[in-house]
């Protein structure tokens, strides 16, 4: 049973709304922490992260942020769609709240 | 265990000299001891006042043993062994006199031994007695009761006693006990050793110079060596501790329990330790917990192993004691010892790879070899598995230790163990070379690199971190220290060698073995 199935939550839009809330913020978190160790993305840069933006043409997000964002959001969600073998291709941030969104519904339709 | 009393009785033919010698101590533990038993509800003792403790001479020991092998040998037996055959018994031993007693009373009568850990669940037990068809296991509770009604039997005289132990030398050497690994990362494996084998380095130490164990301590008059060992007794390490003492007619100090290492050092501080055998990870939690600023410590003898050595420590306990002998042991639970250094530098010279140091004594039958990176060590001590008969080495004798190393100039450096190589998006990582590069840095005591699953590229590094005192008061916020920690990843570290998660805690937890616990945490 997942963190918010135990909070009896829905998976209505204010639902999903947390998802893509909680998706930017700990991407956004990463990056500010990458860039005040003096790499990466300029600060302007850093406020612009969007659900429309493509993963991979987000400046400084490399393969092994991403795997940290996942370990991160299933410290936030109590899941980790990836590790049940989720294969959707992703392109956007957009395409990975969906993911979280998706796996959540399925989830909370269970039992 | 037993040939090693054995011999003690044998070589002092005259009842006289046994009078003598036998009067010495050979156990001083904690009087928190009840039965075999360490009550756990009771807090370890604050000041000198509150201790008061129990000793065992030789001769009690001994005493204790035969009435043990009697009980066991008429009640016992007579009650369960469905057979002739040598019971195939487990013991559980902890860190008492009464329970090295029962194990060496079994080995007396050529019982073959499976030791256990002290505690023990009731469903292990189970699995236990019927995976390795045990027909008895010792528990706690068993050796007290068993102990309590041994006292009551009649005691043996001196001719007695060396009758069995005659008997006993004379017979064949192919009884053993069966010892779990200290396993780091997965599950303990079974390995059985000979008792022969197993004592034959607590031999070798003793009757390097003389024929008998005992003139080195009476003709020198030398005080004999106090061990305090750290090492829990079932394993591999904690055994050799306790054979070395016998063996030298020593002295063995038992603090009662090895579960909290300020008791442990802080009950040693009070009875006087000359030597101290333990993990890197033991002296460097000791050394920056301030346990060896309280009381004595008049060491002659430090002995490190089980993990790998690093110079910093070295460094410091070669300033800490100064006047005390520091020796590296490379030891497994399936080879047995194969080299100690001694010259207070990390890793070991090269020409070990042609030749190792060996006692004259000693048959050099052990070699080392590297193969891709790997130590191969050949002896003809290997243990056997428990459960087959499938040799441990290789076609042509080599056994794998599982240990990677590099060579650097005259000398070769471990570099950590294979099974805890870490894959991180197809880079591997040694947690244990991380580790000793974060060392170096002046505001950190000690660090543990370990993994943490990643669905996307196998795993992530995280680590814990225990900052030395000064940081921690100079530093205040552990952000600042974070992120001067992540600064020096970024300028030292490739992307993938950077600890992702950081945790900040007082102490490092030790496994039973007293080595960094290394499993990953999402492995069950």
């Amino acid at each position: 049973m997942t963190d918010s199935q135990k909070n009896g939550a829905s998976s209505d839009t204010s639902q999903g709304d947390k998802i893509e809330t909680v998706v930017l913020q700990t991407i956004q978190w990463i990056l500010s922490k990458k860039e005040s160790l003096g790499k990466t993305a300029q600060t302007s840069r850093l406020g612009a992260v969007t659900p429309e933006q493509r993963l991979r043409e987000i400046d400084g997000l490399e393969s092994l942020d991403l795997a940290e964002l996942v370990i991160r959001l299933e410290q936030s969600f109590g899941f980790d769609p990836f590790s049940r073998g989720v294969t959707t291709p992703l392109e956007t941030v957009a395409d990975l709240c969906k993911v979280y969104r998706t796996f959540q519904d399925n989830s909370s339709g269970e039992s | 265990m037993f040939s090693l009393l054995a011999q003690l009785l044998v070589h002092n033919e005259e009842r006289t000299s046994w009078e003598t010698f036998s009067k010495l101590p050979f156990i001083i533990e904690a009087s928190n001891v009840k039965e075999g038993n360490f009550s756990k509800s009771q807090k370890p003792p604050q000041s000198d006042s509150t201790f008061e403790n129990k000793e065992w001479s030789y001769h009690d020991f001994l005493s204790l043993v035969y009435s043990l092998r009697e009980e066991i040998g008429t009640k016992v037996q007579r009650v369960n062994s469905p057979t002739k055959q040598k019971p195939h018994v487990g013991l559980c031993l902890g860190p008492y006199a009464t329970s090295f007693a029962l194990l060496a009373a079994l080995d007396s009568l050529r019982w073959e031994v499976t030791l256990l850990p002290e505690t023990i669940s009731s469903e292990l037990l189970a699995t236990l007695t019927q995976n390795l068809d045990l027909f008895h296991i010792f528990t706690p509770e068993k050796i007290a009761e068993l102990v309590r009604a041994a006292q009551g039997s009649r005691p043996l005289n001196f001719d007695g006693y060396r009758e069995i132990a005659e008997t006993y030398l004379e017979s064949p050497i192919g009884h053993g006990v069966t010892i779990p690994t200290s396993a780091t990362s997965g599950k303990a494996k079974l390995r059985r050793q000979t008792w022969h084998t197993l004592s034959l380095p607590a031999r070798e130490t003793a009757y390097a110079n003389t024929a008998s164990p005992f003139p080195r301590y009476q003709v020198t008059k030398e005080p004999a060596p106090r061990w305090l060992p750290t090492y829990r007794p079932h394993l591999y390490a904690g055994l050799q501790v306790v054979l070395q003492v016998l063996a030298t007619g020593s002295t063995l100090l038992l603090s009662g329990s090895l579960d909290s290492l300020s008791h442990q050092l802080m009950w040693g501080g009070l009875n006087s330790v000359t030597h101290l055998s333990a993990t890197p990870s033991f002296f460097r939690q000791g050394l920056f917990l301030g346990l060896f600023e309280q009381g004595e410590w008049p060491l002659r003898q430090l002995t490190l192993g089980g993990e790998i050595v690093d110079q910093p420590l070295l460094d410091r306990l070669s300033e800490k004691f100064p006047q005390a002998r520091k020796t590296h042991i490379y030891a497994t639970t399936e080879t047995g010892r194969l080299f100690a250094v001694n010259d207070g530098l990390a890793g070991f010279p090269t020409r070990y790879l042609t030749e190792l140091p060996m006692k004259k004594e000693a048959q050099p039958k052990v070699k080392i070899k590297i193969d891709e990176d790997e130590l191969f060590a050949k002896t003809d001590r290997l243990a056997t598995q428990s459960d087959s008969s499938a040799s441990l080495a290789d076609a042509e004798g080599w056994y794998a230790t599982g240990d990677l190393v590099e060579i650097c100039g005259e000398r070769v450096y471990f570099l950590g163990r294979k099974s805890e190589t870490i894959n991180i998006g197809g880079n591997k990582v040694q947690p244990a070379r991380l580790e000793a590069i974060f060392r170096e840095l002046d505001y950190i005591s000690d660090i543990k690199i370990y993994p943490k699953k990643s669905s996307l590229v196998g795993n992530l590094l995280a680590a814990e971190v225990v900052l030395t005192e000064e940081a921690t008061t100079n530093f205040g916020e552990r952000n600042r220290v974070q992120n001067m920690l992540e600064t020096f990843c970024q300028k030292n570290l490739a992307s993938y060698e950077r600890p992702r998660f950081w945790g900040f805690v007082s102490q490092i937890e030790l496994t039973d073995a007293q080595k960094k616990k290394r499993a990953n945490e999402n492995d069950s």
